[in-house]
């Protein structure tokens, strides 16, 4: 061999000797600093499916305190297991086997596992009650990505107030995320064409258009022609007048309505 | 045996390089990536802005703020710095008045200060910067995922990124605003915040946007894997080193609240009441009218967008543009021109709205005029086109907004001397993603209430027609700043027209008629 190849290959050796560990460690334990996590955690009880030595099938209902430092990965069966389990993980920052080369590698990592754990779930005829507690839970993590997940259960479930509510809480944790109120824009619409929950929707449109972030009343402002009817169309007017002309949400409202009018009377 | 022991070792590094690849790869779509400083607009590292957006944009709109490494550094990071700290502190204040306009004194005093540490933390305020490579580059840190001046990561932030949201200096602030002022509220509630204008709440919404949402307080845990960027963000908070670069008496050629609020193109705001006009001087007014002074006249266009169509109007237009208040400008009889009659004239190569062009070469499809990239229309390819945009009174770079292929965007259609190799118009052509629907086209009523048919475009009612009716277009007009298009049709013996929605600033053709 040539002195380079020598040393190419004792570098490569080096780093898959360090990967291998990684990758023993990301599929099979996670430990736990005690220490550090009483200090943040004080005298907090830390949830951690998988610690449970006394079951292979993690029951993720007990409570398992932090003198438990390594949870087992193979022994968490169930995707609500593992999404308990990378909830604790992004609650804590105490999975050592998720990588954070980076600030930001830690959160977008355990996002990316909970969005993999969400897509099977969504792969499931019906979900038990923790599971659509962590449906829930998933709508309303500050994750973009989590949220859109999430989100895809929805278009499922029931049009009823309450999961209503839920989708807008996740939207308003993310309210300058346009992408994730594009994707949810065609449920809001559904909801909005359903009487019983037609205010609802409303007031958070509004709400948004007046209140919201920078770019979701922008968002909002662009799309309010999906939202208008002859029931709003006053409160929709006094919106306006209240915003300052020289707002773009002034603008696209300003030619909503005029477009609403012009429909009414056939132009 | 060698070979398959290098096969193996090289199959196992590449399968982690694949699972790094769940989101972006490190520097994605960095070209030509030069190094830096820790120094102010000097950041390591940097790769062509082009990339992300046109640099003909960025020279045209954003010229006060590119930090050129071939400049002597010392007087320019005074300059680049002092300019920035102008644009920056307006944009934050009046960011945070928008979102809660009954913010303390001592709120929006901790808001700067936390503003401008993080972005000394996050990007050394880097962002434009013209490399000696003599390439326009736009700076990339944590190994290429954090874009800009803010830092807006592609893993988190994808979508938006290659929408052009963090390579456009002013999208990229706002959008980091966003992130920040969120975490600015949330850490209200946290266990770790004192107050509402404290130093901890700094410290916690900075640690939420540098780690992510859930660690508002990681900056108490000394312990934590990235605990030295709070303590650096709390060094630099209370350094202030920006200052020791900052100069007083620094003016910027556009307002930076137009250019955060994007109602480009963006002027100067003139300091003072008493500014008088002298002819050719270009004004734009408080609702969006560009105009040309004229002896003692005030010739305008709807949208000052159409500002570099005023040379149609006045020979010797002002280049810059002086953003007035309604009170400067009471005095003055103001003439409106029509839009597309204007620029076709400033314009001669401008293929009008509703016609067809065909593509010379294949050119990319951005998100907006110059901004992110969508996809590439093919050369050959004809379109409808949907609005123009032309930028600069010398050059006159036209953009065309068109529908290729179930995707709307904007392409540049070259300029006043190039606009012939770029684009040409196209007659008699067909296109099946047209929105607009021309002579001898067939359209569909779509109104539930109908659509009056009148004798001229907005004139005497004749009858109404109904939902569901089919009609052969005879003739089209395109009327106004917001686009608003007319059909002549055929409708029971009477010939009239029919209204048809506006296509701006939103595209209401879909509500009225339907192109079959």
């Amino acid at each position: 061999m040539k002195r380079n190849q020598i040393i190419t290959f004792l570098a490569l050796s080096i780093l898959t000797t360090g990967y291998y560990f990684n990758k023993e460690g990301g599929q099979n334990e996670v430990s736990l600093d005690e220490d550090n996590l009483k200090s943040i955690q004080k005298s907090h009880i830390v949830r951690m499916p998988g610690s449970d030595n006394s079951s292979g099938n993690a029951d993720v209902n007990n409570q398992v305190d932090t003198n438990k430092k390594r949870v087992d990965l193979s022994r968490l069966k169930s995707n609500k297991d593992r999404i308990n389990y990378y909830f604790n993980c992004l609650e804590y920052q105490q999975c050592e086997t998720i990588p954070s080369h980076d600030p930001r590698m830690y959160e977008i990592e355990v996002g990316q596992r909970i969005v993999g754990e969400l897509k099977e779930l969504y792969e499931q005829s019906d979900l038990d009650g923790e599971e659509r507690e962590l449906v829930k839970k998933s709508m309303h993590a500050l994750n973009g990505h989590v949220q859109a997940e999430a989100l895809a259960f929805y278009y499922d479930f029931e049009r009823t107030p309450e999961n209503l509510q839920e989708v807008v809480q996740g939207l308003k944790n993310s309210e300058f995320d346009v992408v994730l109120i594009d994707k949810a824009m065609p449920l809001l619409k559904e909801y909005f064409d359903r009487p019983e929950t037609r205010d609802d929707v409303f007031r958070y449109v509004s709400s948004q258009v007046q209140n919201g972030s920078y770019l979701s009343s922008e968002y909002f402002a662009k799309k309010i022609n999906t939202f208008i009817t002859e029931d709003n169309v006053n409160e929709i007017e006094d919106i306006v007048r209240d915003l300052s002309p020289d707002k773009h949400t002034h603008k696209y409202i300003k030619s909503a309505l005029d477009n609403f009018k012009m429909m009414q009377n056939g132009g | 045996m060698k070979n398959v022991l290098f096969a193996v070792l090289m199959g196992i590094i590449a399968s982690e390089f694949a699972f790094a690849q769940v989101s972006t790869p490190q520097y994605y779509r960095c070209e030509n990536r030069v190094g830096g400083s820790w120094t102010y607009g000097r950041a390591p590292y940097a790769c062509d802005s082009r990339v992300w957006g046109d640099d003909t944009f960025v020279f045209q709109n954003y010229n006060d703020f590119i930090f050129s490494d071939q400049l002597s550094r010392g007087q320019e990071t005074i300059d680049y710095m002092s300019r920035m700290h102008v644009a920056i502190d307006q944009v934050l204040t009046w960011y945070l008045l928008e979102r809660n306009p009954n913010a303390s004194r001592g709120e929006q005093e901790i808001w700067r200060q936390a503003i401008f540490a993080k972005l000394n933390q996050e990007s050394f305020w880097s962002h434009y910067r013209l490399a000696s490579d003599n390439r326009l580059k736009h700076m990339r840190g944590d190994y290429g995922h954090g874009h800009g001046i803010g830092q807006i990561d592609d893993r988190w932030h994808f979508a938006k990124i290659e929408d052009g949201i963090a390579w456009d200096l002013f999208r990229n602030l706002i959008y980091g605003l966003e992130i920040f002022y969120r975490e600015w509220v949330r850490a209200l509630d946290a266990s770790c915040v004192t107050g509402p204008a404290s130093i901890s709440r700094v410290r916690a919404a900075y640690s939420a946007y540098n780690g992510g949402p859930s660690q508002l307080c990681r900056w108490t845990n000394p312990n934590a894997r990235w605990a030295r960027n709070d303590t650096n963000y709390l060094n630099k908070l209370n350094a202030k080193s920006w200052e020791k670069h900052i100069q007083a008496g620094y003016e910027l050629t556009v307002d930076p609240i137009c250019l955060a609020k994007r109602d480009l193109p963006c002027g100067r705001n003139p300091d003072d009441d008493g500014y008088s006009f002298e002819n050719g001087d270009l004004l734009k007014l408080r609702d969006n009218k560009i105009c040309v002074y004229v002896n003692e006249e005030l010739r305008c266009l709807e949208d000052s967008a159409d500002a570099a169509c005023m040379s149609a109007i006045y020979s010797n237009v002002d280049d810059s543009i002086v953003e007035v208040s309604d009170d400067a400008i009471e005095d003055y009889q103001v003439v409106m021109f029509e839009r597309q009659a204007t620029c076709k004239r400033a314009l001669p190569a401008l293929v009008e709205v509703g016609n067809f062009i065909k593509l010379k070469k294949s050119i990319n499809l951005r998100s907006t005029p110059g901004g992110g990239r969508l996809t590439t229309a093919e050369i050959n390819s004809v379109n409808q086109v949907l609005d123009f945009f032309i930028n600069g009174q010398e050059t006159k770079s036209l953009y065309y907004k068109i529908n290729y292929q179930n995707n709307v965007g904007w392409i540049y259609a070259g300029n006043l001397n190039t606009a012939d190799e770029w684009a040409t118009y196209e007659r008699d052509a067909f296109d099946d993603n047209a929105l607009l629907a021309g002579p001898s086209d067939t359209i569909q009523i779509k109104n539930s209430y109908g659509i009056n048919l009148r004798a001229t475009p907005g004139g005497t009612y004749i009858s109404r027609v109904p939902v569901g009716t089919l009609l052969i277009v005879i003739d089209r007009k395109i009327i106004g700043s917001n686009q608003t298009v007319y059909y002549q049709v055929r409708y029971r013996g009477n010939t009239g027209w029919i209204y048809a929605g506006a296509m701006k600033p939103t595209n209401y053709l879909p509500n009225w008629t339907e192109k079959i």
